[in-house]
């Protein structure tokens, strides 16, 4: 019974396994043996050792976009996952119109990611952008927006704040999933709301909060490509200069596969030591929380 | 039965309309081409190709359009390595060095030559020596651009300023500049600009030569940058302080708002530095009344080429259909549809010189400055490396001018060490 039960479940993940293996493992090894060689795609092949290595450690632009890269995720994962929780958690109880707000708080993530930057390629816009305007009517520099390097950096994520349904949809799963006994013994207790979500919500959801804000850094280095490309092209000053437009430029614009292989697998190594550290503090931080 | 006769039935007309396909028309033969520029641009190449295609009914053309530069260089480089280049496509002289340097350009210019329709001598000097690789004609020019003043005589005659002319020099230009820009409804904040200046290195090193300077040590073996150098720095404080003192161009914000090409078409801005290519958009726009005149100078004419030509993949299997279509394109009647856009500056001299470009009844009313620019024409690099160059130059030159306002007292600008730095190593190894 259970070889037939596990030869179904095999089955059914066979489309979605046979597609990783395809579209994602095998480019994985093909980029990291790429990372060791010349490979432009054109000329012949040669094992080059960690020569890409040695020049990306060397290039300055490189470690820009790596400090880019990084700021974007430190400011903006802690951001999301917090509006993502504090939306899940709002969300929760059955209320009126809470239908809507839940398919309107998801909508954005829908959007495909280049007619997203385009429409905010217009809201930005430093003189006709609505959301600058909004801004210079608060009497702060709205028009500054994209043509200062904070500026910049502060719209990626500000944009990046609405993509969230994906965290918060697990988030909301997860909340209605805890046990509804919990929260009525803590109403007859008479606890406070702050103390039933230090004490019960939060370490509850803390294992999916652990694994979303791992996701999250994975997808807030890579993320960050279209609307760099498409919105601040890389500047003011190289400012919004993040890794995967960097590692892009290098591939498809200077042939440089090899070494936009290397980045790649560099930035890999760094995305999976920054999951590994995050694991680890909020596992402590989890110990902290329990009841 | 019924079933069965109907399924044979099926089978026989099945095989008829195979038979039937089997004794139709040979296939056509397609070339695709891939080539950049606006819709006004791309509506040119589409009817130069369906010219070509009614001449030529056995060889059909497939356009691959892109919108913009950066997407044309990425578009190009992923079909090279994916093995599906385009037949044909249409590139500036100063990114088409990292094709030639990988060896995947086939040497057009001895093809097109041995076939007797177009000779080394038909075509302007100045573009075949930028695209000529390693001694060898690598693709065929199509147009023979150059930068120059487009400005909007509407707003010269309200100013009373004399339109641009030959032999105007920086201080005449500053002057009409400052004299065209104007608030003109009196609310404080100014409408109109004198000048529109995009502050990248194709559009500054005129100004850099002009002033008897240049921006590499050796436009055909660059080993550094020279924009450190005192004839440089000087001009480059000069193309500075039209932003940073006189306020004749568009601040940041605005500048990065609205594109200079769309403000000089709405009528915002008196002059503009641009090359032919901006001929095909103004010629849509009917209400404008505008003309081009020459680059100012200081101590030397100069003015900066922005040739384009067509280049083949050496893989391409529709070589001769490819020679064809390059032939008809150069030629009278083909020459003449792109010319009637606008878009180029032929690179046939014959066709350049006659009323096919220099039609009276098209404007530019003073296309003869392009042609006149030639003499005074010199390029920047063609390296396979120099399109990166550019790439990492010019956010810092844009950062640069659109900085804050100079002291007066401060007379330089330290930029040219910081773009050494930015491209020392691309220099030395020809990659990071």
């Amino acid at each position: 019974m259970f070889r037939r039960e596990h030869r179904t479940g095999l089955m059914l993940a066979m489309p979605l396994l046979v597609s990783t293996t395809i579209l994602v493992l095998i480019p994985t090894l093909v980029t990291f043996i790429f990372a060791f060689t010349n490979f432009d795609g054109l000329s012949q092949i040669k094992w080059v050792g960690f020569s890409n290595f040695s020049k990306i450690w060397g290039d300055t632009l490189f470690w820009t976009s790596l400090k880019n890269s990084f700021y974007i995720a430190a400011v903006g994962v802690p951001l999301r996952i917090t509006i993502a929780l504090f939306l899940a958690l709002l969300l929760t109880p059955e209320r009126t119109g809470v239908g809507a707000a839940r398919s309107s708080a998801f909508l954005p993530t829908v959007i495909p990611d280049i007619s997203y930057a385009l429409l905010w390629l217009w809201m930005l816009n430093p003189i006709y952008g609505p959301v600058a305007y909004l801004i210079s009517a608060l009497g702060l520099p709205g028009d500054q927006l994209l043509l200062t390097p904070f500026g910049a950096r502060f719209s990626i994520v500000f944009m990046s704040l609405f993509q969230i349904g994906e965290i918060y949809i697990v988030l909301l799963a997860a909340r209605r999933e805890l046990p509804h006994e919990l929260y009525e013994l803590c109403t007859i207790e008479g606890t406070s709301a702050f103390w039933t979500f230090k004490r019960l919500t939060l370490p509850l959801l803390m294992p999916t909060i652990v694994f979303l804000t791992a996701r999250d850094v994975a997808w807030s280095l890579q993320s960050t490509f279209v609307p760099s490309l498409v919105i601040t092209k890389g500047g003011p000053n190289f400012a919004t200069l993040f890794l995967p437009l960097y590692i892009y430029q290098n591939g498809f614009e200077y042939m440089r596969l090899g070494l936009a292989s290397a980045m790649t697998t560099v930035m890999f190594l760094l995305t999976g030591l920054m999951i590994f550290v995050q694991v680890r503090v909020l596992r402590f931080r989890k110990g902290l929380f329990d009841l | 039965m019924v079933r069965s006769i109907v399924f044979y039935v099926c089978i026989l007309s099945l095989m008829a309309g195979l038979i039937g396909c089997g004794g139709g028309a040979a296939r056509p033969t397609v070339v695709r081409i891939q080539a950049f520029g606006d819709p006004a641009e791309i509506d040119a190449y589409k009817e130069l190709i369906a010219a070509f295609e009614s001449e030529n009914p056995g060889l059909k053309v497939n356009l691959i359009p892109v919108g913009k530069q950066a997407d044309h260089m990425a578009k190009l480089t992923t079909s090279f390595v994916g093995g599906n280049p385009p037949d044909l496509f249409l590139i500036n002289f100063r990114r088409y060095g990292q094709f030639a340097e990988k060896g995947v350009l086939e040497p057009l210019g001895p093809r097109i030559f041995e076939r007797g329709h177009i000779k080394e001598g038909d075509l302007y000097e100045q573009p075949v020596e930028a695209f000529t690789y390693n001694s060898t004609l690598t693709c065929i020019p199509q147009n023979v651009s150059s930068l120059v003043v487009y400005y909007n005589r509407t707003l010269f005659d309200k100013a009373g300023v004399p339109y641009p002319k030959e032999g105007w020099q920086w201080p005449a230009f500053l002057r009409a500049a400052k004299a065209l820009t104007k608030d003109t409804d009196g609310d404080g904040k100014t409408d109109v600009y004198g000048l529109g200046f995009d502050p990248y290195i194709i559009r500054i090193a005129p100004f850099i030569w002009h002033n008897k300077g240049d921006i590499v040590d050796d436009v055909n073996k660059p080993t550094r940058l020279t924009l450190d150098e005192p004839a440089a720095v000087e001009a480059l404080n000069f193309i500075r302080s039209l932003q940073t003192r006189h306020r004749v161009v568009p601040p940041i914000a605005e500048a990065m708002s609205e594109m200079n090409d769309a403000k000089f078409a709405r009528g915002a801005l008196a002059m503009l530095l641009q090359s032919r290519r901006y001929t095909a958009t103004l010629r849509t726009i009917n209400d404008l009344d505008w003309d081009v005149g020459p680059l100012p100078y200081r101590w030397k004419k100069a003015t900066a080429l922005h040739a384009d030509a067509y280049c083949m993949a050496k893989d391409s299997k529709s070589k001769e259909a490819g020679y064809r279509f390059i032939e008809f394109a150069l030629s009278p009647v083909g020459a003449e549809i792109l010319a009637r856009s606008g878009r180029t500056v032929p690179a046939i001299k014959s066709i350049a010189n006659s009323p096919i470009f220099l039609d009276p009844n098209q404007r530019p009313a003073s296309a003869h400055v392009f042609l006149d620019s030639l003499s005074n024409m010199r390029r920047t690099p063609n390296i396979a490396i120099w399109n990166e160059v550019e790439t990492r130059i010019d956010p810092i030159l844009e950062e640069w001018f659109y900085g804050e306002p100079l002291n007066e007292a401060e007379n330089e600008m330290p930029i040219g060490p910081a773009l050494n730095e930015a491209t020392k190593d691309l220099f030395n190894g020809g990659s990071p």
